[in-house]
């Protein structure tokens, strides 16, 4: 019996074992592979010397790293509440009743259900200064009186790709905190309701409160999403003019296949990496307590 | 606020979120129907005075859309096999059998579920082109494999929670064997959960880019995605057809949005944990 229960246990790991398997090579060897890299350095002839912490001193010093950084604090706090607000709006709008709900529900899919290819096209189309529609409509409204160039611009690029992201990643959060609304039991409105809390009393003190650890959870992973989100980003401006619209994930990119400098992209990864993890630890312990809770 | 006036501002709200979010979708249809003198005439409109459907025919002939989809079809097929076939017995695992390590390997799944391809974008480039396989589908099947399993295999795992452990006990007292349980059990109540994972990841293999982009050299192994975007990068905007760029997009994105519109009650991931009831 105990024999071929251990056969039995020895029998459960061959369930796992692909996976771990995909995940070792795939991910911890390159990881490992990413670290060792980083502290080489590669001469002009493109031999690999070792390099210690070079190149990290030389990406912390430059100015590339101080505008980088900028941006991905921008890009990831200011879209991220951007998105949960008005994921928060739109969620309220929802858990109304009216006519043409369920319609409208499939409807603000449609930008989350776009390809990122196919919306930054799209994006750069209406952004063109010459035939955009953006441009046209600002122009008749009079707010401004010559076509600017938004991708182009230094001052503005960052800020039109990320209209492009929170437009796409907003309904997203709206269905997820609408989920998180519909959890809430009936009861407790009713019991306000008899209370006399009119409709926005009993939002601010008992949906909000009661979806905040959802809408906690979800911010985190879709600041994760925002950290990691290169394609967007690289397809509407490659993180130009003079990496106005860059965050660190499009300088790893660039400088390994455009400037053909491994090393130096790989310190850059790493950085990325640890960043990373904070928030991967932040967002797992968020989602355990979540678990417990329930 | 009377409740008439409550009405308007509601109403109003939705137009403005309705028009902020469709905007760009309309525009989109608008231009693929446009002809090309249409789209750089000024002002900017948002129809066209004649629709082009012919555009939808043209964009097959001279845009190579169909070698990109037929990419594209292979690349997501493949990828669904070979996930499914790891992450359905992981999820098992996880879920209903009982081991040393389950804890820290959930762990481990979640966390690896946020880890960004462009970290190791590099090592994985100089791997698998040292396995002579870049520029090959095949590399695109094992990344796009990787960056999902985490994902997928949580989301099954959430599904086989969900059937009762008496089941899976009287299986296994009236003769099934663990495989035979998860084959002739588990699999077949958490179809719906499948069929749902399996549409998930072939909306996000279908859209993927980074490896698609930087793997893949030869023009007949490009997929619809890096087609799409490769019209853009190699030509001054004055020189893109536009019109046909639009029809190509509309075309690459109906199949999405009828996968999402079926899976909408999935997408939270609320309405898989009420999966069988």
């Amino acid at each position: 019996m105990n024999h071929s229960l251990n056969q039995d246990r020895w029998k459960d790991y061959l369930y796992i074992l692909p996976m771990i398997l995909v995940f070792c090579v795939f991910i911890l060897y390159p990881v490992v592979q990413v670290i060792y890299q980083s502290f080489f350095i590669k001469s002009a002839s493109g031999e690999m010397s070792w390099a210690g912490l070079g190149n990290y001193t030389k990406f912390f010093h430059s100015k590339e790293a101080k505008i980088v950084f900028k941006n991905t604090a921008i890009w990831c706090l200011i879209g991220t509440a951007s998105k949960i607000v008005l994921g928060l709006i739109m969620a309220y709008i929802l858990n109304k009743k009216f006519r043409g709900k369920k319609l409208l529900t499939v409807i603000i899919l449609i930008p989350y259900a776009m390809p990122a290819a196919v919306s930054c096209t799209v994006w750069r189309l209406m952004y063109n200064p010459n035939f955009g529609h953006i441009n046209q409509m600002l122009l008749d409204l009079h707010f401004i009186n010559r076509a600017v160039s938004f991708l182009g611009k230094p001052a503005t690029s960052l800020t039109a790709v990320m209209i492009v992201n929170i437009w796409a990643v907003a309904p997203f959060c709206a269905l997820n905190i609408l989920s998180s609304m519909y959890a809430i039991p009936a009861y407790i409105y009713e019991a306000a309701e008899l209370d006399g809390a009119n409709a926005w009393q009993q939002y601010m003190r008992i949906t909000l409160p009661m979806i905040f650890k959802d809408v906690r959870t979800l911010a985190l992973l879709i600041g994760i999403w925002a950290f990691n989100s290169f394609d967007v980003i690289y397809m509407m401006t490659t993180g130009g003019p003079a990496n106005s619209s860059a965050i660190l994930v499009n300088q790893v990119y660039s400088n390994a296949f455009e400037f053909n400098n491994r090393p130096y992209s790989a310190a850059i990864s790493v950085v990325c990496f640890f960043i990373l993890m904070i928030f991967a630890v932040l967002y797992v312990q968020s989602k355990g307590r979540e678990e417990s809770y329930e | 606020m009377s409740k008439a006036t409550k009405k308007l501002v509601l109403g109003l709200v939705v137009v403005v979120m309705l028009t902020l979010l469709l905007g760009p979708v309309i525009a989109m249809i608008g231009v693929s129907l446009k002809t090309n003198a249409e789209v750089f005439s000024k002002p900017v409109t948002w129809f066209p005075a004649e629709p082009q459907w012919s555009n939808y025919v043209t964009v097959f002939r001279k845009m190579d859309i169909l070698n990109g989809f037929k990419n594209s079809l292979i690349v997501t097929g493949g990828t669904i096999v070979v996930i499914m076939a790891i992450a359905i017995p992981a999820a098992y695992a996880l879920s209903k059998l009982k081991f040393q390590i389950k804890k820290p390997l959930y762990y481990l799944v979640l966390i690896s579920q946020m880890f960004a391809p462009i970290i190791v974008v590099i090592p994985l480039y100089q791997m698998v082109n040292g396995w002579g396989l870049i520029n090959t589908r095949v590399s695109l099947v094992m990344m796009n494999v990787t960056f999902n399993l985490a994902f997928i295999v949580l989301m099954l795992k959430s599904n086989f929670d969900n059937v009762p452990n008496e089941i899976v006990e009287a299986a296994t007292i009236d003769g099934c064997s663990k495989f035979q349980t998860l084959t002739r059990v588990i699999t077949p109540i958490s179809a719906t959960g499948i069929a749902v994972s399996v549409i998930f990841v072939f909306t996000r293999t279908w859209n993927e880019f980074l490896f698609a982009f930087t793997f893949i050299s030869s023009t007949d192994k490009k997929t619809i995605i890096v087609k799409l975007y490769e019209i853009l990068k190699n030509n001054p905007a004055v020189g893109i057809p536009w019109e046909l760029v639009m029809a190509g997009a509309v075309l690459t994105t109906i199949p999405l949005v009828v996968l999402f519109i079926c899976i909408r009650n999935y997408i939270t991931g609320d309405a898989t944990k009420g999966a069988i009831k």
